[in-house]
């Protein structure tokens, strides 16, 4: 339903280019976070919570994270391939063991637009072949 | 016991029941709290009758997965005539009455299909009789209905509770008539699984879930690297942690039945774990050390390369034949170590006390288990009772015991009962991996494209040679008599087992997982090059009419060019073989197996990227009677979904003399976004029922690589394709 | 070791456990609920998701200390063992082993609360993380879809 009244809305305002542009964009990223949180219901929120908000000093958080904002491509390779070693995330040192998954590059992309544009995180929208490179 | 009856030795196996000997599994592990019966009717060690109207089929062998526990007794229920909804049926523990009780081969129904008819006619015999005598009429005028006995002309009516007293008197019949197959009512109809309410409601009991009063739990430590031998080992930091009990050291039994190791046994499962973790353990790896999957590569490209250690068969002239012949052509197929995975790790309890010993959990061959036992405590077998759980998957990993050796030795070391726990990295690290191996296939075509000669130069890490078996180390490993083996007029066949520490098993359908997949592909690459279609292809090679051709194996002596192509026709018909769409491409095979026949279609489109989705299963199987039809699709859907699954994804990769996986993360297995949809067609035959567990899946990768092939022009060699899909060097 | 009182199927169960026991070991080996197996022990195979607040976790790699809020297991899904995801499994047969199987119901529960009428896609995506070597997928995702329609998200 919201993405039919911010498409009509598009339509509305077609004329006015720039404002198309950054409606196309919204529209683009909305779906693919919508899509992303059922990855992430599906894979993530075992640890990190529906939240973001991970298990204080076992899991790290997601929402306003510091280490998750700050490297785009750090995110792919933990997201694919896992993660293991020390950590330290909002001044927090974690110490534990992310598995990768098997996702392809615009599930990863949808994934990551949703956990760096939800609980206060926002991020540029990422692209599939971002992740490619990135991988 | 309250009833008096002839002493007889078959009287007395008739009410045995009664004191519940090995009836009832013990350690709480019984499946419901029945009270014991009042009276019961107990004809053979299959079924018991009770007064109350309780029918209790007992199901024999272990339930891994393959629908046995309602399958076989189905088979009992049909003869009894009673009314499926009313009766229990539960696990029979090893008991010798029962017969051979284990799981493998795709066996359980062909073996005791005759045995379980005639034990269920038999009571049935029995009770009718038992009417007939107090109604004073002939028993041809009786018959049994739904639980029933009915007197036809005056409409008496006795329920088989009623007549289980008299029953219980009679001697047992050694004839008995059987139903035709036109009157059976349960058999060929689709059942659902007699544990599904327990499983969905998480009630029951796999061998993991047992428990015993005072039971300790134990992780084992075993040598990372195959082959390995402890040193020494430092337990002080694990028997600090609060609830370890014990750390022992177990002796190696044999690189099948066991391996040394070093053991923690704790209060519980978590703080075993930890014991472990604390535990060092100095080892000796060995010559193991030095083994690796590429070294073994290299020794199978040189082996394929030269003759054949073994010559498994020659027919006619295959060098002349080559020689002359219009296009040759050869191709290399390279398969790698394959894991069980279960997903029930490897588990089992044991209680040993000083004159007796009680064992249970998952496995496939409780016989086996009890041998081990023996072996381990000195105690005598009839002293070892061996209860089954349900089993968690089997797969072939269960047909070895060495697990359930581990706990019984810790149970006799403490003198406490145990569970033994591996975790999956004990479990994917410590596996009998399905053999890996190379096989190079030489085909000829004359001037009319039909095939004049087929070499087939093989090697494998046999798992005979492993055992250190009395059989050719070519058993189970490749099939002289098999597909296109006596349609060629030029054949020869040619094998060398490679002897490795990396210890091998059976792995479902173990050796036609691999030959299938080869003979299957290479006969498509074959009739491509001769420029047929492969299905018409096959059916050529299979001529006319119906021969049964010699096949000195499993599933033998025989088998039929006339069932195998009717399963090959019916999978064209039904998968619309012949009529092309735009955008999906199909991929054949068919296969005989453990005496029944299949053909297999897939169907695959390619998304915008190249990469190929499967659209369509088609599968048309042969096995004979079907008992029960949902069980029989089960098996088909799943087997199809597994090997897909391992053609795609699964290796076990060894370096350093270990293997370089050890849990999901690394070792892939299918998840449901890659598991197509199957169209089962099961054919419709009175041909006594034959093996179904695992026939669906040694087909389905040829016909994937085929599908690809079709779609791409590539073909897919090496497994798992996922790896190779973009190599283009092979 | 450490005491935590855990809300686990609506009643509470105060146990004594290390406080890195996974919820997995502390639900089967001190509390005695059983239905949740042991598959992995690194949350990739789902054998024992369970639900943490409504959402499905991986309780072999969750810490008991880092338990808040309610726990469901299997064995709470339903008051009468009927939950329309365990009438819809036992109706298309799906169990073979049957191991993995109370883990797939978990999660097709949780999928349902969220999105009562889930796609195909839905479902493959929700149900990812839960592995089955016996190859049943297809009729878990008929059974998944029997259950929505008769109104699974209870």
């Amino acid at each position: 339903m919201k993405k039919r009244i911010l498409l009509i809305t598009g339509l509305v305002f077609g004329f006015i280019s720039a404002f198309q542009i950054y409606s196309d964009q919204t529209n683009e990223l909305k779906a693919s976070m919508e899509r992303g949180k059922e990855i992430y219901l599906a894979n993530c929120v075992t640890c990190h919570m529906a939240n973001g908000q991970g298990v204080p000093n076992v899991f790290p958080p997601l929402a306003k994270s510091d280490y998750l904002m700050e490297d785009l491509d750090r995110s792919v390779k933990q997201i694919l391939y896992g993660a293991q070693g020390e950590m330290k995330v909002n001044g927090v040192v974690y110490n534990g063991i992310m598995t990768g998954f098997d996702l392809s590059d615009k599930e990863v992309a949808d994934l990551l637009n949703y956990i760096r544009n939800s609980w206060g995180n926002k991020g540029e929208i990422v692209k599939p072949n971002q992740v490619e490179k990135a991988k | 016991m309250k009833t008096i009856v002839k002493v007889s030795r078959r009287n007395f196996l008739k009410v045995s029941g009664l004191a519940g000997t090995g009836l009832v599994l013990g350690f709480g592990l019984a499946s419901g709290k029945n009270k014991p019966l009042n009276n019961i009717f107990e004809p053979n060690a299959f079924l018991k009758i009770g007064s109350d109207n309780t029918i209790i089929i007992f199901s024999k062998n272990p339930e891994i997965g393959q629908g046995v526990k309602t399958s076989l007794p189905m088979i009992i229920a049909e003869e009894l005539e009673v009314d499926w909804n009313k009766i229990k049926v539960d696990q029979a523990p090893l008991d010798s009455r029962l017969g051979a009780q284990f799981a493998g081969g795709s066996t359980a129904i062909k073996t005791n299909w005759d045995t379980l008819r005639k034990a269920g006619a038999t009571a049935k015999t029995m009770l009718l009789t038992a009417a007939a005598t107090k109604w004073g009429v002939d028993a041809q005028q009786c018959k049994a209905v739904d639980g029933f006995i009915l007197h036809t002309s005056s409409n008496k009516k006795l329920s088989y509770g009623e007549l289980v007293e008299a029953a219980a008197q009679l001697e047992v019949p050694e004839e008995v008539a059987l139903k035709s197959k036109a009157d059976f009512k349960i058999i060929g109809t689709a059942k659902k699984g007699v544990d599904n309410q327990g499983i969905v409601t998480g009630v029951t009991q796999f061998g993991i879930d047992a428990r015993a009063e005072g039971m300790l739990v134990a992780v084992v430590e075993k040598c990372p690297v195959f082959g390995g031998k402890v040193v020494s080992y430092d337990a002080s930091e694990s028997l600090k942690i609060a609830g370890v009990k014990h750390v022992i050291q177990l002796d190696a039994i044999s690189s099948t039945a066991g391996l040394e190791g070093v053991a923690v046994v704790a209060t519980d499962t978590w703080t075993a774990m930890k014991g472990r973790k604390a535990l060092k353990v100095t080892w000796d790896y060995g010559e193991g050390e030095s083994e690796s999957s590429e070294k073994l590569s290299k020794t199978f490209y040189e082996n394929v390369n030269k003759k054949g250690e073994i010559a498994l068969r020659k027919d006619g002239d295959p060098e002349m034949a080559f020689e002359s012949a219009a296009q040759v052509h050869e191709a290399t197929y390279e398969l790698p170590f394959l894991s069980h995975v279960t997903m029930e790790p490897m588990n089992y309890c044991a209680d040993v006390k000083e004159n007796s010993c009680t064992v249970w959990g998952p496995t496939q061959v409780p016989g086996s288990v009890s041998r081990l036992a023996e072996m381990i405590t000195g105690i005598p077998r009839e002293n070892i009772q061996v209860n089954m759980t349900r089993v968690g998957g089997g797969f072939g990993r269960r047909l070895m015991a060495d697990y359930a050796s581990d706990a019984i030795a810790i149970s006799k070391t403490i003198k406490q009962p145990v569970q033994v726990v591996w975790t999956r990295e004990d479990d994917v690290q410590h596996d009998f991996y399905r053999p890996a191996g190379m096989f190079k296939l030489k085909g000829a075509l004359n001037a009319q494209g039909e095939l004049t000669a087929w070499e087939v130069k093989a090697t494998t890490t046999s798992r005979y040679l492993f055992r250190g078996s009395d059989n050719s180390p070519h058993a189970t490993e490749i099939f002289p008599d098999g597909f296109p083996a006596g349609f060629v007029k030029n054949f020869n066949m040619e094998y060398t087992p490679v002897k490795t520490v990396v210890p091998t098993g059976a792995w479902r359908a173990p050796g036609h997982n691999i030959t299938a997949f080869v003979d299957q592909s290479f006969t498509d690459e074959m009739a491509h090059l001769a420029g047929k279609d492969p299905v018409e292809f096959r059916l050529e090679l299979l001529g006319d009419g119906n021969k049964e051709m010699p096949y000195d194996d499993h599933g033998g002596p025989t088998y039929s060019t006339g069932r195998l192509k009717n399963v090959i026709k019916l999978a064209a018909e039904k998968s619309d073989w012949k009529n092309a769409k735009k955008g999906l491409y199909k991929g054949f095979a068919a296969h005989f197996m453990f005496g029944s026949y299949i053909a297999e279609v897939v169907t695959i489109s390619l998304d915008e990227n190249n990469i190929p989705k499967i659209e369509d299963v088609w599968a048309v199987v042969d096995c004979g009677i079907v008992v029960n039809k949902s069980g029989a699709m089960a098996q088909i859907e799943g087997g199809i979904v597994d090997g897909l699954g391992a053609a795609m994804f699964g290796a076990i990769t060894v370096k350093g003399g270990k293997s370089e996986q050890s849990n999901f993360d690394k070792y892939k297995l299918i998840r449901m976004k890659d598991a197509p949809h199957v169209n089962v067609h099961l054919v419709d035959s009175d041909e006594s029922p034959e093996g179904l567990g695992e026939i669906s899946l040694p087909t389905i990768s040829a016909a994937y690589a085929n599908a690809i092939f079709a779609a791409t022009g590539k073909r897919l060699r090496k497994q798992p394709f996922n790896e190779y899909i973009n190599d283009t060097s092979s | 070791m450490a005491t935590y009182k855990l809300n686990i199927n609506n009643q509470e169960h105060t146990v004594e456990v290390s406080p890195d026991t996974p919820l997995l070991w502390v639900l089967r080996d001190a509390v005695g609920l059983k239905g949740t197996k042991f598959g992995c022990g690194m949350a990739q195979c789902g054998a024992c998701t369970v639900h943490l607040n409504g959402n499905a976790i991986r309780s072999c790699s969750f810490p008991v200390s880092a338990v808040q809020g309610d726990v469901t297991t299997i064995e709470g899904l339903s008051a009468n063992s009927d939950h329309p995801l365990q009438q819809a499994w036992v109706e298309a047969d799906v169990s073979q082993c049957g191991y993995c199987q109370t883990g797939q119901i978990m999660s097709a529960a949780a999928l349902l609360k969220r999105k009562p009428k889930p796609t195909d896609q839905d479902i493959d995506l929700a149900m990812s993380g839960n592995i089955c070597r016996c190859g049943t997928y297809q009729r878990i995702k008929k059974a998944v879809h029997a259950a929505a329609e008769k109104g699974g998200a209870e």
